[in-house]
């Protein structure tokens, strides 16, 4: 069975750490940025199924990269999950008019970005 | 207008002065006139006679003896006086001896010494002495006559010449002497009324002189007068066209070098007073300025200041951002562990290390809530909350509140009841703030309600009017109360249960937990809200917690 590929946008090492023993445990593939133009370097590369952006980022914004995603035809259609530390109101609704397609706060529970990635991939 | 008036002051004074003068001018002149009149004439009478009776007395030998060549003689001393008009000697019976004199020779003279010799002989025989009558003639004018008896007596001739005659001696001798004749002369009075004439004359011109000098005595004395008035008047005219500055000469000590010395002072004062008013006028104009500029320099300062506030608030702001960014990660690096060691994620956890991992978890947890609600309070404190308003159903946030809960309830063994009126309204506001408060209150209820208790959540639209706090807002709002039946809280301890850091007791947070901001933050976000929080309690049996919120708010109109 095919592994179902998430590009995982994060500046953190202990917070990829995170995501990535989660995935891999839950057997998802992973590749990681380290930030949005390493993100879209990846991208040109491999198209995955999924993406986890980080909002706050060096270089190139989280917000940033994710209209960069969507103006391209190729990579439009990726769902898009926003992971913030802000949790301020408006962060939300400045992730969906970047073109996010869900957003989660930070500190989230391992447990809750799962359940949000299968929503997404298991449909 | 004024210097017409004072004209007519001057020409009034020379009316009341000139009338005045020519009174005692005629008075005094005509008096005078009248006593030299009488004097001159007098004398001329004194004279006359006197002529007369030199006559009569050189008279007598001639008319005694008839002789013309004596009478000649007698005639010649007398003819020769300037003023002697004519000379005649008559006999005792009135016959005309002999004439002489000037006026005889002017053609005609008609003498009337026939028609009155007679009344003027009685006159003379009854107290023989000499008199004089006034006679004018037509032709060649007016005449004195003097008429003196010419007495014989040759005993007493020589005393007879030079009416030498006692009293006594007259009446003695009056027997003795007889009027043989009469010695008649006429004066010419022309000379007289020439005098006179002249006199008037001179009278006339002294009148004239008197009434010019009086005149121009009484026009230099009224322009003495007027001139400082017009002066006054036209310094005065100057002033009240707004030259101040006047100063007039002062001539005199009189009056009215009195009236323009105090002219002087007044115009002196009022120049000072209005140099001072002046004066206060620019320094009040100079205050104002300065005023004003120190008002502009506060004005700046207090810009200044703002700007450094607003800067400062906006470092706070920004530094509040950070903190939650710096904050979150690492915790939610220790939460995420936590909970996939929790998960299995690394493989099975020993036994013995199970409590104390699930001991991380529930730390973490409380730390996660402190940090956001250490940065809500900030943020609401820096004004640095902002709200984010929308349309939300009361209903659908006290079930999402109600079923976040629950597991917590239902692991104390409580009752988690829900009581919502139906058809609620909509309701403006932020609704994630709104379920922030409302799950402070209901995690408060559970973690201060014992087992076995009951927790109920109830909502209900109310209309405006009946609030009890000082809440301004009116219309519909809707009510909120989650009652529990915990440990209550005391009644002096209920007025600052809102208030920061604030729990019942300190004791309570090391056995409940908590930041003690929960409260404060509640009663911040529900009053941003417009709306009201407060609490009743009773110890022992429980507490209820009351919010309203006001179906509309004027900044959700607004919008």
């Amino acid at each position: 069975m095919n592994k179902k590929l998430i590009l995982h946008v994060e500046d953190n090492q202990y917070n990829r750490k995170i995501i990535r023993d989660l995935l891999s445990k839950n057997c998802y593939e992973v590749i990681e940025a380290y930030d949005g133009e390493a993100a879209l370097d990846a991208l040109a590369r491999r198209r995955p199924d999924l993406i986890l952006m980080d909002v706050q980022l060096p270089k190139l914004s989280g917000l940033d990269a994710t209209r960069r995603i969507r103006a391209n035809p190729i990579l439009a259609e990726i769902p898009v999950i926003a992971i913030t530390s802000f949790a301020l109101s408006g962060d939300d609704r400045l992730a969906f008019e970047a073109g996010c397609n869900a957003y989660i706060a930070k500190p989230f529970s391992p447990r809750d970005l799962l359940e949000m990635i299968r929503g997404f991939l298991d449909s | 207008m004024m210097i017409g008036r004072l004209t007519r002051f001057r020409t009034k004074v020379l009316l009341s002065i000139i009338p005045m003068i020519l009174t005692l001018c005629v008075l005094f002149g005509g008096m005078s006139l009248y006593q030299h009149n009488r004097l001159l004439r007098s004398e001329f009478i004194k004279r006359g006679k006197a002529l007369a009776s030199n006559l009569a007395a050189s008279g007598e030998l001639g008319v005694f003896s008839e002789d013309e060549r004596l009478l000649n003689a007698a005639l010649r001393g007398i003819t020769g006086e300037e003023d002697v008009a004519y000379v005649f000697i008559y006999n005792d019976v009135g016959k005309q001896l002999i004439g002489g004199g000037k006026t005889l020779t002017r053609p005609g003279f008609a003498s009337n010494a026939e028609t009155s010799s007679r009344e003027i002989r009685l006159r003379m025989l009854s107290n023989r002495q000499p008199v004089s009558r006034m006679v004018t003639d037509a032709g060649a004018g007016s005449f004195l006559e003097f008429y003196a008896p010419i007495l014989s007596t040759e005993a007493r001739l020589v005393e007879e010449q030079f009416f030498g005659i006692p009293e006594s001696a007259q009446g003695a001798g009056k027997n003795r002497t007889r009027v043989i004749g009469i010695a008649q002369i006429g004066l010419a009075m022309h000379n007289i009324d020439a005098h006179s004439a002249y006199v008037i004359k001179l009278w006339a011109i002294l009148s004239v002189v008197f009434l010019a000098a009086g005149a121009l005595a009484a026009y230099a004395l009224s322009r003495k007068i007027t001139q400082p008035i017009t002066r006054l008047t036209e310094s005065t005219a100057r002033m009240a066209e707004g030259q101040i500055d006047q100063e007039i000469p002062v001539d005199s000590r009189d009056e009215l070098g009195t009236l323009a010395t105090t002219y002087n002072k007044m115009a002196k004062a009022l120049k000072r007073t209005l140099d001072e008013r002046a004066r206060v006028a620019t320094q009040l104009r100079d205050l104002n300025r300065s005023l004003e500029d120190r008002i502009r320099e506060r004005t700046s300062e207090l810009e200044e200041t703002n700007r450094e506030l607003a800067r400062a608030s906006r470092h706070k702001s920004e530094f509040l951002a950070n903190m939650s960014h710096e904050l979150r990660t690492p915790l939610n690096a220790i939460m995420g562990f936590t909970e996939l060691i929790i998960d299995g994620v690394y493989g099975k956890i020993p036994d013995e290390m199970g409590e104390s991992i699930q001991d991380i978890h529930i730390n973490s947890r409380h730390l996660l809530r402190l940090i956001n609600d250490v940065l809500d309070l900030s943020k609401i404190e820096a004004g640095q909350m902002r709200l984010n308003p929308s349309e939300y159903s009361m209903q659908s946030l006290i079930d999402s509140v109600i079923s976040a809960t629950r597991s917590l309830a239902t692991e104390k063994r409580l009752e988690l009841i829900s009581r919502i009126e139906a058809d609620l309204p909509v309701v403006w506001g932020d609704s994630k703030r709104m379920t922030q408060v409302l799950m402070n209150l209901v995690g408060n209820a559970i973690k201060f309600t014992p087992g076995s208790g009951c927790v109920t959540v109830t909502a209900r639209r109310m209309r405006g009017g009946q609030s009890e706090t000082s809440s301004a807002h009116h219309g519909e709002f809707i009510e909120v109360t989650v009652a529990d039946t915990g440990i209550g809280i005391p009644a002096e301890e209920l007025k600052s249960i809102f208030s920061e850091f604030r729990q019942v007791d300190s004791s309570i947070t090391r056995e409940y937990g908590g930041s003690g901001l929960g409260l404060s933050i509640a009663k911040r976000l529900v009053e941003m809200h417009e709306g009201s929080i407060w609490a009743e309690s009773e110890v022992g049996k429980g507490s209820i917690f009351y919010f309203r919120v006001p179906l509309r708010t004027r900044w959700g109109e607004s919008r």
